[in-house]
Parts: C-alpha cells; structure tokens; sequence
C-alpha cells in the first residue's frame, strides 16, 4: 500500500533523512521508532506530500506522492505531531471545514457525528477549540485525520497528551482501525509500539537501523536464547549440572541468597532445554522455584539499536579524519 | 477553494478584527464625506477619495496579516498542503476573502453617492470608476500583502512589511521626482500606482490601468503560491 523507496532529504549539507526505504502493506499497522531528531517526523511529512523530497521514491496505492499529488493525498489522513487546529472554530465547524476540504462525498452531518463519536469528542462539538484540554485537542487532530476513512492513516505521536485512560481507549481504537486502514504510527513509547504495531521500522539518525516483524524483532537482537532459572541448591554443583545438560553454551550465575540461586543459561537455538533441566535438576533433587525465557526487552533493543547505529556514525566521522590526513 | 474561502471569511468575523476594520475604514470614510462634502454642500468627493486612499494604504496590510502567517503558526498549513486541494485555490480562496472584506468597505461610498444623490444629483461615473480603481488597486496590494504574509510566521512583520510597500508605492512618485532622471522617470511612470489610479478619479475608464492592477494581481498571487508550496516541492 505504501513504499517508501532510498528517500533522502537534505537541507544544504545537512541529510535528514537518507536512502530509507520500507513498505507498509494493506492492513498493516508499522511503527516508526527512533531517538528524538532521527527523522521520523521528516519521513512522515515527505509520505503526506507536506514536504519535498531531495530523492528517491514514495508511493501510495501505486501513486507517486509527487508526480500525482491531488490523487495520492486523497487516500492519506494525517496527524501531524502539533495538530493542525483552527483555534478559533468550534469542534464542528473545524471537522465541516476539513470535510469540505477534503472533498469527502458522504452525508456530511451524520458523518461527522460518528467520526466525533469514534473519537470521544461528540461531548464537546460546540465548544471552540481555543478552550479544549491538550488531550481533547489531540482527539479533535485525530478526528480529522479520520474523516473520510482514508486508506492510509499517518499518525505522528499520537498519545502525547493523553491521560492514561484516553491512551488505553485510543489503542485499542487504532487495534480495530488497524483491520480496514493501512497505519503508520510513531512513539516514543516503545511498549505501546509493540503492543499495537504489526511491524517496527527504527529510525536512526536519518537512517533504517531495523525493519522487522515485531515479533521476530526481539528474537532477532538477542543473540543466543537465554532461559533464567531460581533452584534451591548450592551454586557450584547446580551450575556443573547445568552445564551438562546437551546444547546448554554457558551458565552465568546471577545471584544467590538463602540457598537459592539464580542462573542465566544460554543454550543453542535449535534445542529446548526445559525438560531436561527439570529431569536433572529432579535427579538430583534441586527444586526449580522459577523457570522462564528471557527475552530482550524494547527498550534494550531500541537502546542496542540506536546505539550501534550512534557507532557507526562516530566511527566514518573518525575515518573520514584519518582519511583527510 | 470554497471551503477555504468559507472558513476565511468567517475567521474575520469570529473575532473582532473584520468588525474593527470595517468600522474604522467607515468611520474615516464618513468623517471625510462629512468635512469635505456635507459641511461644503457640495458634491464633490474628490477630496473624499484623495484623504480615503491613506486610509486604505493602512487597512489593507491588516486585512492580510494573518492570511498566511497564521497558518505556519498554528501548524494548519501542513492541513492545507497535506489536503487534495492545490496550492493555487487555497491561495486563490484567500485573496477571495480578503477582498470581500475591502468591497464591503468601499461600498460606504456607493452609500454616500446616495446621499448626495437624495439632495441633488450624484457624478454616478466618477464616483462608480473611482471605486472600480480602488477595488483594482486594492486588489493588487491586497496580493502583495498575501505574499509578503507567506513568507512570515509573524503576523507583525507581515502588516509592517505590506505598510512599508504601500508606502513606497505612495511616495514613488516624488522620489522619481527628486531624482530627476529620465530614466528612472519612465520606470516609475509604467509601475506608478498614484497616477493610474488617479486617472480613475477622473472618471477615466483606462482599460491599460485596469490591465496593469490586474497583472500586478495575478503576478504577487503566483509568487504567493510558489512561496506557500515552497517546501512541498522535490
């Protein structure tokens, strides 16, 4: 539904963004991860048609963005991160302005009000946007992203601003939007990405640092499957136990207090050990109090990511010194 | 471009600013027509018109300030320019509205020519042609002001920016005087505002400055357009 293909824009000599490239498609929910300044942002404008691209591709339906401008915008709803609000209009004159702008042929009142009953704002449609709370004025951005039921929602930090209840109900709105729209959302808030997106885009200093399956995303970055495991029993000859046991690599210990010990094991991917741990550590009647797979957290990986990508850019900077000499 | 036009339009009116400015410009109008017309009995309004073009001079910049500088502030214009709606009507949708609110001020005059129509007879030609020239002249700085507001986020700097022109356009004619150069007299003399629309205060009907106001028009809304969709460009 969407490709973005090798986009870079630069401002002078300074690149935003460069050669990113992912698709999104139909019915998909992608998010866009990244630092502050990555340009996550820059992308999203340059896919709503707001800004230019210096080059490369974008594609809506098969529609390049910039050769057929009218056509691609049509099928694309955009909430920027500051939304566009006319302060000076009440809820519903704002939401009949957008809808006549947007050219939408469908009865215009009885749509509006479903769009503000999706949205939570039906409670409010009188009253001028100037006085709204930050989090109703969100809603109302939201709103107007969605009149019209475009293909394509482009969502930029959408929960900011939201209290924690009106977070919980706007995921769950994206979640079921998610089944007939194509969305592209971005968050700093990385549970809230993995909760909803289908698949993570990470954006790193104008780059794509990873594109993956947000399922796979975890399994991809950990390396070797890890299982941590609290038995009652002396460290040392647990550890040897463990170390016996087939496809275990290593065991680290984590911690040990009162007869209990803590151990990491790292074992090869092919095999799952669970069973044999019981069955030796039974044997030799060391009781497993807890048994679980360690998975590399969000924020771990985000971390990992962007850092190794914050490496690379250090490391061509220092070549390029040496390079110059 | 109707719906741009609509939401313009009526953003004048939800505040006090479009009440402001038409009460003012009426209120100068009328103190004029007062002191020169109905305190002379006479039905002459060439001093009307003559005192009247200041005033325009000063409306117009704060007709236009916000056009365009409003919306880069509140962050609407990514909804302009993200919307399937062309640069060009929403450009075109707000010198429309801009220029509502200049004819419903320059339709005191037609009010006055009523007036003075009431107690003998009224120069309908002159009174008509010099609200036509000031309809067309106002058009053409009612586009410069659009695009000189394109180019700020500040609504400040974009009225001190069009009253600055309007200015120069006013006194354009004495400097070339000053100058003294043929030349300089020639350029001043084809781009004068003054002098073209003072032929219509004559009651000249000169198709030639009804061309140049319209081209000058034309010219200020297409750089509007360029300078509003600069970013949106490859």
């Amino acid at each position: 539904m969407i490709e973005v293909s090798k986009l870079s824009k630069a401002y002078g000599k300074l690149n935003a963004i460069q050669d990113i490239s992912f698709t999104v498609d139909e019915g998909e929910i992608l998010g866009l991860l990244g630092p502050n300044g990555a340009g996550k942002s820059t992308t999203m404008n340059i896919i709503t048609g707001y800004l230019g691209k210096t080059s490369g591709k974008v594609t809506i339906d098969g529609i390049e963005v910039s050769e057929k401008p009218k056509e691609a915008k049509k099928k694309v709803g955009y909430l920027p991160e500051i939304p566009p609000l006319y302060t000076d209009m009440t809820v519903e004159k704002f939401l009949g302005f957008v809808f006549d702008l947007k050219g939408i042929e469908l009865p215009k009142k009885e749509h509006i009000a479903e769009i503000m009953k999706t949205a939570g704002i039906s409670n409010v449609s009188g009253r001028i946007i100037k006085n709204l709370s930050k989090g109703y004025k969100q809603r109302v951005g939201f709103a107007q992203a969605l009149l019209g039921y475009p293909p394509v929602l482009v969502l930029d930090e959408p929960t900011v601003g939201l209290d924690p209840n009106q977070i919980i109900e706007f995921r769950k709105l994206i979640k079921s939007l998610g089944k007939k729209h194509t969305i592209i959302f971005s968050s700093h808030i990385l549970s809230e990405v993995s909760e909803i997106c289908d698949r993570i885009v990470v954006i790193s200093q104008g780059k794509v640092v990873t594109d993956e399956k947000t399922s796979d995303l975890a399994q991809k970055f950990s390396g070797a499957p890890k299982i941590v495991v609290d038995i009652q029993g002396p460290s040392a000859e647990v550890c040897q136990a463990l170390r016996e046991i087939e496809g275990v690599l290593k065991t680290e210990l984590i911690s040990e207090e009162n007869g209990e010990v803590k151990i990491r094991i790292t074992h090869k991917s092919n095999i799952d050990i669970r069973q044999n741990i019981f069955t030796v550590m039974a044997a030799k009647n060391y009781p497993i109090l807890e048994m679980g797979k360690v998975e590399l957290s969000l924020e771990e990986l985000y971390l990992q990511l962007t850092a190794s990508s914050e490496n690379s850019q250090n490391n061509t900077e220092k070549t390029g010194k040496r390079g110059k000499k | 471009m109707a719906a741009v036009l609509k939401r313009e339009l009526g953003s004048y009116f939800r505040s006090p600013i479009g009440y402001t400015i038409i009460a003012i410009f009426y209120f100068f109008a009328n103190i004029f027509f007062n002191m020169y017309c109905l305190s002379y009995n006479s039905g002459n309004m060439s001093s009307v018109f003559k005192n009247t073009f200041l005033i325009v001079l000063f409306i117009i910049p704060i007709i236009t300030m916000k056009t365009f500088s409003e919306d880069k502030k509140l962050g609407t214009d990514k909804l302009l320019l993200t919307s399937p709606v062309s640069t060009g009507r929403i450009v075109f949708g707000k010198y429309l509205s801009a220029m509502i609110i200049y004819v419903i001020c320059l339709l005191i005059f037609v009010v006055h020519g009523l007036i003075i129509e009431y107690f003998s007879t009224a120069q309908w030609s002159v009174i008509l042609c010099t609200v036509l020239g000031l309809a067309l002249m106002g058009s053409a700085i009612i586009s410069i002001g659009l695009f000189i507001s394109s180019l700020t986020e500040s609504q400040v700097i974009a009225c001190v920016g069009t009253l600055g022109v309007g200015f120069f356009l006013y006194i354009m004619d004495v400097l070339a005087n000053l100058a003294n150069n043929a030349i300089v007299s020639y350029v001043v003399g084809v781009f004068t505002f003054i002098q073209r629309f003072s032929n219509f205060t004559l009651g000249i009907f000169n198709p030639a400055d009804v061309l140049y106001f319209l081209s000058v028009t034309c010219l200020f809304l297409w750089f509007t357009m360029k300078s509003f969709g600069k970013n949106s460009r490859s």
